[in-house]
């Protein structure tokens, strides 16, 4: 997959992954489809653009008696959501194109 | 391997960053480890899931700017490197270091001498009718009548006109602030992340009108995709 293109439906992906209740690292890498193939070392910074972005907000809480970070999706970041959601008409307009083109 | 010696190795791999960066990126493949051994991996296949230390530590300095990220990986290979390269070149980089700011300075200073002109002559403008209108006061003092009303006639059309000028220099200088912040934005950026997408865009801007967008068609589909990144 195209690698800007890749970056965008990550990032809506992970958006995704946050935006029921709070999730953590491993859970979001299993949680977005296999198809993305979203490891911890792309990850790692994507969580930390969103952050700084301010689309998501950490939290660091106890469990098994170590401390694990956990990810919500802010306004901020449901906004980028429906942005995403948004531009499917137009990825419709370009499939169409180019599968009417192929015939 | 397991997962303190991953973790370590990970530590000396990024130890060119900051060490609360260094602490924080630890703690994250810590946790995945932890977390992949819990749901039932052992701890050699944890550590192997998670990557290479290696590829991990590219993988994070990747997503430096530019000169950040050429600082780190060259301090990777030791900080005497670094220092024999920096004074080996300094009289390149230090040469283009110098050019590289005089231009952006000088593309800044353009900018704002752009907009010192257009008040300029809304100034001059400003004075030529404040000059009738003195003259306007000496033809009443000698009483010529003609002369007072084509006076004050010339002030009134020159102070029109420097009102007229003086809104379009406002709306210029706007403009203008706006540019240079885009400039000043682009010069910082090979030395600052600024990827969390800027919005109402960064490039199109340059020319767009003042209230873009709408237009949902001309922003494109991959504008999401893309905007990501462009920055």
């Amino acid at each position: 997959m195209e690698a800007q293109m890749k970056r965008g439906f990550l990032e809506a992906c992970v958006l995704a992954a946050v935006s029921g209740e709070e999730s953590y690292g491993y859970r979001i890498v299993k949680d977005v489809p296999a198809s993305m193939g979203l490891t911890e070392s792309t990850l790692y910074p994507l969580l930390k653009r969103l952050e700084k972005a301010g689309c998501i907000t950490v939290r660091s809480a106890e469990h098994n008696g170590r401390l694990r970070k956990y990810y919500r999706i802010t306004e901020a970041g449901r906004t980028r959501i429906d942005e995403f959601l948004a531009e499917w008409p137009s990825v419709q307009e370009i499939y169409r194109y180019v599968e009417g083109a192929r015939s | 391997m397991t997962r303190d010696e991953f973790v370590e190795r990970l530590g000396e791999l990024l130890a060119c960053l900051p060490a609360d960066q260094v602490e924080e990126s630890k703690e994250f493949y810590a946790e995945a480890i932890a977390d992949r051994m819990e749901d039932g991996m052992s701890e050699e296949e944890a550590v192997a899931a998670v990557g290479s230390p290696q590829a991990v530590a590219e993988a994070i300095l990747d997503d430096l700017p530019a000169v950040p990220r050429a600082i780190a990986k060259t301090r990777r290979k030791g900080n005497a490197v670094l220092w024999a390269l920096a004074i080996l070149g300094s009289p390149l980089w230090i040469v283009l270091a110098l050019g590289f700011a005089a231009v952006a300075v000088m593309v800044y200073i353009s900018i704002w001498v752009l907009a010192a002109c257009v008040w300029i002559i809304t100034a001059g403008l400003g004075a030529v009718g404040a000059a009738a209108f003195v003259l306007a006061t000496t033809g009443i003092a000698i009483g010529h009548v003609p002369f007072v009303l084509a006076m004050t006639g010339v002030g009134f059309a020159f102070i029109g006109a420097t009102l007229l000028l003086g809104a379009g220099a406002w709306a210029v200088t706007k403009q203008i602030a706006r540019l240079s912040v885009l400039w000043v934005k682009k010069a910082l950026s090979p030395f600052r992340k600024d990827r969390g997408r800027t919005s109402g865009g960064t490039g199109g801007s340059l020319s767009a009108e003042p209230h873009a967008g709408g237009n949902a068609a001309s922003d494109g589909p991959a504008h999401f995709a893309v905007a990501s990144t462009l920055n």
